[in-house]
């Protein structure tokens, strides 16, 4: 599955006034390609933030559902947030892992997620449901319903490595990023 | 100061969503925010998660903060200068001070000493408080929060807080 696919898959089915917490680098810039809102907060540093963010709007907004976009290597560098977040089960929040098994952004090196299960590490860090994905029909058909559920939510999305040629930078500054969002968080 | 008119100061001034990593000179602080409904505390894993919760509240509309101890400062740098001061996104960070005057244990030391160069690296506006000074120095750092949209610190060394 391209991770361009998942990304088109995804943003069918979520709803309009969900905020979607980019993570650095290509997904922030893929995302940003294939369904730029106002909604979506991009990240154009700060590796490994966008689940804490998400920790921080969800607790705010309970009546909003909360998307996170990590990837693997920043889900990886962020750890630590996977118990927390399943530690305050968090009812709106989604949890979602474009899973390369590459660092995207800088090169294509390896990450170690090839031989770990995320899905799993969050399914003992006490995420209500789990999921994984590999195959874009199955996604297409189950992420409605998978979304539907009371969060925290993970969903892995085992996706390939390599890179829209040419893809645009962000073309906002962090600070228009900042003011639209918030603007549209009620 | 007594912990419970430090936190009737924090909320006063509207900073009610906080989380953090503990340190012993603000433990009361912590047990009384932890007892009242007004506030939200949530307990970080490391203080870069504290600071993005934070984050995070402030995207909200909520006034947030932080609650950690100058050893965790380096934990947040990244945070700091990649995310709240290129996006304009405000905390209140509230760091203790241990190492103060070179008196504490070794691994201290050297924070203790460089803790207030790091912030003025980072141009993060910050205040040290004394005895006297509590309400001023929340008061004024809230403002300078406010109007500049930037992070800002309040100094907590030992022994202020009862």
């Amino acid at each position: 599955m391209k991770k361009t696919d998942a990304i088109d898959i995804l943003c069918k089915d979520i709803p309009v006034d969900a905020p979607i917490l980019c993570t650095t680098g290509m997904i922030s810039r893929e995302v940003f390609t294939a369904n730029d809102r106002p909604n979506n907060f991009y990240m154009i540093g700060s590796m490994g933030y966008a689940s804490s963010i998400g920790i921080g709007i969800a607790l705010n907004k309970p009546g909003l559902p909360v998307f996170v976009f990590d990837g693997d290597g920043s889900a990886l560098m962020s750890l630590g947030n996977f118990p927390l977040i399943g530690y305050l089960q968090l009812e709106n929040f989604y949890h979602i892992i474009f899973d390369n098994e590459v660092y995207g952004s800088t090169g294509g090196q390896k990450t170690i997620s090839s031989d770990i299960n995320l899905a799993d590490i969050a399914k003992s860090s006490g995420y209500r449901f789990t999921y994984k994905f590999s195959d874009p029909q199955e996604l297409a058909e189950n992420f409605r319903n998978v979304i539907k559920n009371k969060g925290p939510v993970c969903v892995l999305i085992k996706v390939e490595p390599g890179n829209l040629k040419g893809i645009a930078r962000v073309s906002y500054t962090p600070e228009e990023i900042h003011k639209r969002f918030k603007s549209v968080l009620k | 100061m007594k912990s419970i008119d430090f936190c009737a100061l924090l909320k006063k001034h509207g900073l009610t969503f906080f989380s953090g990593v503990p340190c012993s000179i603000f433990r009361n602080i912590l047990i009384d925010i932890e007892n009242d409904a007004d506030f939200t505390y949530i307990p970080a894993v490391r203080e870069d998660g504290a600071l993005g919760i934070a984050a995070g509240g402030s995207l909200s509309g909520k006034r947030s903060g932080i609650l950690i101890q100058n050893s965790g400062l380096g934990n947040v740098i990244n945070g700091l200068t990649s995310l709240n001061l290129i996006y304009k996104i405000p905390v209140f960070m509230i760091i203790s001070w241990r190492g103060y005057q070179g008196k504490d244990a070794p691994e201290h030391i050297i924070m203790g000493a460089e803790m207030t160069n790091f912030l003025e690296t980072m141009n993060i506006p910050y205040k040290v408080f004394e005895e006297d000074n509590f309400e001023r120095v929340i008061s004024e750092l809230s403002v300078t929060m406010d109007s500049l949209k930037t992070p800002v610190a309040a100094i907590l060394k030992d022994g202020l807080i009862e």
